[in-house]
Parts: structure tokens; sequence; C-alpha cells
């Protein structure tokens, strides 16, 4: 894989992001700005996923490329470090991005200037975040994320919207002040923010600095949390998610998988099983959060009345579930979690589009969930719906049976009767609750509620949260391909000795090529920036 | 006696911080915001230990040079922390003026 590859990713859609700026505010009116502002992010996002398969395809091969920016030597220069588990969550994030502009077609962009420009951002902030291979780098790319994500949230406006996104930055801006606390203490310590090299300094870290450099662990572990929506600290995702915009919150989907990823990457080959002194930091708290979580975000999914409030909570179940299955911390439970968040963040999106496509059609009832009208393409709609809440709540034979059988058989001994009992409880309360969900939205008509008529393009807008849910289909019919490749992430993420090597020696030659020598240079100017 | 200065002004400026974050209103809470990143600022600077006299980063006699990394985060920090300060004051006026109150949870009943 060329080091241009992961800097592109980055780079293209910043490039796209501000151009598209530069266009909307030349155009002459605002249609015309968010058509060519519309044409130029497809071009970005469609030119993206070639990209990341080419990267997918070469991780899967084995490879882990490391890019020096400035080509400096490891650990002095930032790296980007792309592995399995990077190039699966950037491919995800580059297709989940193309669905979901393709779903704000019909509306949501038109609420405001700049949806576009935005949606770059984010998936700038995404990719650089997935994969980086520095601590404080990932904190950028962090803050990158998160202020394209508020201003996704606040678009549109609206009195909800103000105040869940209010809250929502708040919360985020402390988050960011105790990851800094973390990097800090951690530095201090260590004298590293490069994470390969992190890994194989806090093996070594004399018994009297232990203490503190757990502290500054669990600081990461809480701020990763709340970027995950871990119980207790979840109470931000409902309203948030509720109050944005239908793609929004779809594109959200894979928000959550950023701090599952982070807890990933920092908990298991940083201060991870046979880390000497602060070896397996994490262990004695994600499993039995995880748990809380599943059972809250089922207790939420049991209580909500209504339809998005609803899927707010099966969203914190579903991270309930990848909690568990990386709480694990053995390389088959991080198989599972792999194959999960790949799964889930597909359905989640599809099921996001799908009712805000329910909640539109239903009129002034919305997405309550009482008596509402017959609403048009009715069969469409309870047909996605049955996919999506089968795979939800892991009926076979869909993808979401997979992931939770996966997670099952991964499950020790030890772990089995609280697991097994939880995981397949909360389950059956969704089967009940979404069911009973369903029968409300398609059966329970009352003929004196009025339905939004059909727009145009009428049912075909469906098209993108039906691509998006029959992904679920395809993952279970490759799921061997998709079991096998998160196997082998697993046990990349777990050969903590490879990557250290990888990443800190084997530094390339000085480069001779004009074209290598202007990646370099673009390279630098990010090192600068970030 | 610098290290013991240097913490208690982290710590005094962290309470003050927090204390006012969790007032209820949005005014306060910016407030608070401001004192907790510089706080968190300084204690990022201090990582690298508290020293004088020393090169900041290269000087050719010298043998002993202050850590330059911490200062550079710091600068990042500061800067992104500027940024998102500006950002959710906007945010706060524009809910204070949509929703006829500072208060964070103004407007709760409106649509539920």
């Amino acid at each position: 894989m060329s080091g241009m590859l992961p800097i592109a990713m980055v780079v293209l859609p910043m490039f796209i992001a501000a151009v598209s700026l530069w266009v909307g505010a030349r155009a002459e009116n605002p249609d015309v700005a968010r058509d060519r502002q519309r044409a130029l992010g497809r071009f970005s996002l469609v030119a993206m996923v070639p990209l990341a398969i080419m990267m997918l395809q070469a991780t899967d091969a084995g490879e882990v490329a490391v890019v020096r920016l400035g080509n400096w030597p490891s650990p002095f220069a930032i790296t980007l470090v792309v592995d399995r588990l990077s190039a699966l969550m950037v491919t995800l994030t580059v297709v989940l991005t193309l669905f979901v502009e393709w779903g704000a077609r019909d509306g949501a962009e038109a609420e405001g200037p700049y949806f576009h420009p935005l949606l770059q951002f984010q998936v700038m902030g995404l990719n650089g975040a997935f994969m980086t291979g520095d601590l404080f780098n990932l904190f950028v790319f962090f803050e990158i994320l998160l202020i394209a994500s508020y201003a996704l949230l606040l678009f549109g406006q609206g009195k909800q919207r103000l105040r869940a996104a209010l809250h929502y930055i708040v919360l985020n801006l402390v988050g960011s002040c105790l990851f800094l606390i973390a990097v800090g203490v951690i530095y201090g310590l260590l004298g590293t923010l490069n994470m390969a090299d992190l890994a194989a300094k806090a093996a070594l870290v004399p018994a009297a600095d232990a203490p503190l450099l757990k502290a500054g662990a669990l600081l990461l572990l809480l701020v990763f949390g709340i970027k995950a929506a871990i119980v207790p600290v979840h109470l931000w995702l409902p309203s948030t998610y509720h109050a944005a915009a239908g793609p929004v919150s779809a594109l959200f989907a894979i928000m959550t998988k950023v701090g599952m990823y982070a807890i990933i990457r920092v908990f298991i080959p940083i201060f991870g099983p046979g880390q000497g002194e602060v070896a397996s930091v994490a262990e004695p708290w994600v499993l039995p959060v995880g748990l809380a979580t599943l059972v809250v975000g089922t207790l939420g999914v049991l209580a909500a009345n209504d339809f998005k409030k609803m899927l707010t909570y099966v969203v914190v179940a579903s991270v309930g579930t990848q909690a568990i299955a990386v709480g694990l911390f053995t390389q088959q439970g991080l198989a599972a979690a792999v194959f999960y968040i790949a799964h889930s963040t597909l359905l989640t999106a599809g099921f996001f589009l799908l009712a805000d496509a329910v909640i539109l059609r239903r009129g002034e009832v919305g997405g309550r969930l009482s008596a509402g009208p017959l609403i048009p393409s009715a069969r469409a709609l309870a047909v996605l719906y049955l996919v999506a809440a089968m795979s939800t709540v892991g009926l076979p034979p869909l993808s979401g049976f997979v992931g939770k059988a996966l997670l099952l058989a991964a499950v020790p001994t030890a772990w089995q009767p609280a697991v097994w009992t939880v995981t397949i409880v909360t389950s059956f309360v969704m089967l009940v609750q979404l069911a009973r969900i369903g029968s409300v939205l398609f059966w329970n008509i009352s003929s004196d509620r009025e339905a939004t008529p059909e727009v145009p393009p009428g049912v075909r807008s469906l098209a993108p949260a039906a691509s998006l849910l029959t992904a679920s289909v395809v993952i279970s019919l490759f799921g061997q391909q998709l079991d096998t490749f998160s196997r082998a992430t697993a046990a990349q993420i777990y050969d903590r000795a490879r990557t250290i090597e990888r990443v800190m020696t084997d530094a390339e030659p000085p480069p001779k090529d004009p074209q290598k020598k202007k990646a370099q240079k673009k390279a630098k100017k990010e090192g600068g920036d970030a | 006696m610098m290290n013991l200065a240097f913490s208690a002004g982290v710590g005094i400026v962290a309470a003050c911080g927090v204390y006012l974050l969790l007032r209820a209103r949005t005014y306060t809470i910016v407030l608070g915001l401001l004192l907790v990143s510089y706080a968190t600022n300084l204690f990022l600077f201090a990582s690298g230990r508290l020293s004088i006299d020393k090169a900041p980063i290269y000087a050719e006699d010298t043998t002993s040079y202050a850590d330059p990394i911490p200062q550079a985060l710091v600068l990042t920090a500061i800067v992104i922390g500027l940024a998102m300060t500006a950002f959710v004051i906007v945010v706060a006026m524009i809910a204070n003026q949509k929703l006829g109150s500072d208060h964070v949870d103004a407007g709760r009943e409106d649509d539920a």
C-alpha cells in the first residue's frame, strides 16, 4: 500500500470540504450552491470507496501500512497506522456516509446551507481517528469529528436540537479536557504518545509509577466511554440522536463506534494483558458496564413512547453488546466485537433512515406510538421494518443472529451464566417490544388521522434505507468471510510485539521520485496542523 | 515550592471551573469550561516537568533542554480550546435567543 493512500483518505475530504465552502459562497442562489456542493461531496465519497477497498484488500493480505508524516523516524513522527481494523472502520465510514448523503437528498440537506461540506469534515475526522497511531493525534481528530458533529446536529436548528446540542457540546468539551489530562499523565510518565511506543514502554513502567499511570488509563476509559455512550455516561445519547435530523442520526451510528474503537486500541495493546504493572487495567470495568449498558438500553427500548426515541435506546443496547464482547478481553471476544460493529453500524443507520421515512409519512402523529393514519407505501416500509427489527433482535438468518451467536460462543465458562442470561433475556424483551411497535406503526390505524401525502420520488426515496438494511442480509450471506476477517483482525490487535516492531522500525528510505516528495510535503503540512 | 504553588494553582482553577460547570446557566457554564480548559492546559504544560533556565528546544552549549513536546501539545490544545469556546458561546447565544432563557433546560415542556 502506498503511503499516499491513508493520507488521501484524510486530505481528500478536507480539500473537498474547503472547496465546496468556497463554491457555496460564490454561487448565485442557495439551490445552485447546494447542487454544486452535492456534486463535489459525492465525487469525494465515490472516489474514497475504491480507495478504502484497496486498503481493505492490502491489509487483509497481512500488510500493516505505517505512514510517518514528515518522514521523521518513529516515535518522533506522527504516524498513521493502517491495519485490518483501521481499514474496516474507514471502509464502513465511507460507505455509510455515501448512503447518508443519498438519504439526505429528499429533504434533510435543504434545511440549511453547508450540509455537504460538514459531511466531508465529519468523514475527515472519522477517517483520521480510525487511522492515527498517535494518542494526541487521536485527540485532534476527535475534535475535528466532534466539531463537525456539533454543526451537523444543529443542522436545520429548532428548539429541541439547540438544547440537545448545547448539552452534547458542553459534555464533549469536558470530555476533551479529561482526555488532555489523561494524555498529560501518560506522557509525563512514559515520555511518548506514539501508541506502539506506548505499548512497548507501558510494560516496563516501574511499580512506583504504576498507580498514577493506571489513573491516567482509567481516565481515558472514561473519555472513550463518554464517546461510546457506556452506562453511566450514556445519558447524552438518547436526546442527541432523537433531536438530530434523520440522516444525521444515521451517520451518528458510527460515532459511538469511535469510542469503542479507541477502547480497543488503547486497552488491548497498551494497557492490556501481560503489560507488567499496568496489565489489564480495564478488565474489571468494561464487561460489567457492558452488561449494565445492555440492560439499561433494553429498558429504554421497553419504556420509549416514541419510535425514534426507542431507536436511540437500541443504539445504547448495541453499545452494551459491543462492550461485553470487547470486555471479555480474549481474541474470540474481540473478533465477535469486530463482527458486531460492522453489522450494527450499517443496520442502525438503515433503521434510522427507515424511522425518518415512517415518521415523515405519519403526519402530525409523527413518531408517537399511538394510533396513526394509514401511511403511503406501508407495505414496503413494513417489510423493511421487519428486516431491521429481526436483525436488531438477532433472529436468524440475519447478521444480528450471527453477531450475537459469535459473542455467546466466545464467552468463557466463568462469565457464561451472567452474559448468556443478560444477552438472551434482553434480546427477548426487545423482540416483544419491536413486535409491539411494528404492529402499532403499521396496523393500529385510526381513520381520523391524516397521513402526509407521498411526495416525489415516492417509494423510491426508501432506496438508501433499503440498501443499508440489505447489507444485513448480505453480511449474513458472506458471514464466513467477515468472520474470518474479524478473527484475523483480533489476532493482529493481540499480536502486540509484531505491531510494535512494524511501527517502530523499518523506516522507509528517503523519497527519491518527485511524486513521493509531494506527498511528504503534504504530510508535513498535515503534521504541522495537528 | 514551585511545584507546590503550581499544582495548587491548577487545582484551585480546576475546582472553580467544575463548580461553575455545575450551574444551570449557560453563561456560568461557559466560564466554567474556560477555567477547566485553562487548568487542563497548565496541567498538560507541566507534564514535561517544571524547570527554570533550561534551553527551550536546543542550544549549542548546553546539555539540558526543556521538553518541547508538552509545549507543542499545549499550543494545539489552546488553539482547539479557543475554537470550541467560540463555538459554544455562539450556540449558547442562539439558544438564549430562541429558547427565551439561558437556562440549560429551557423550553423543555414546549416540545415534550
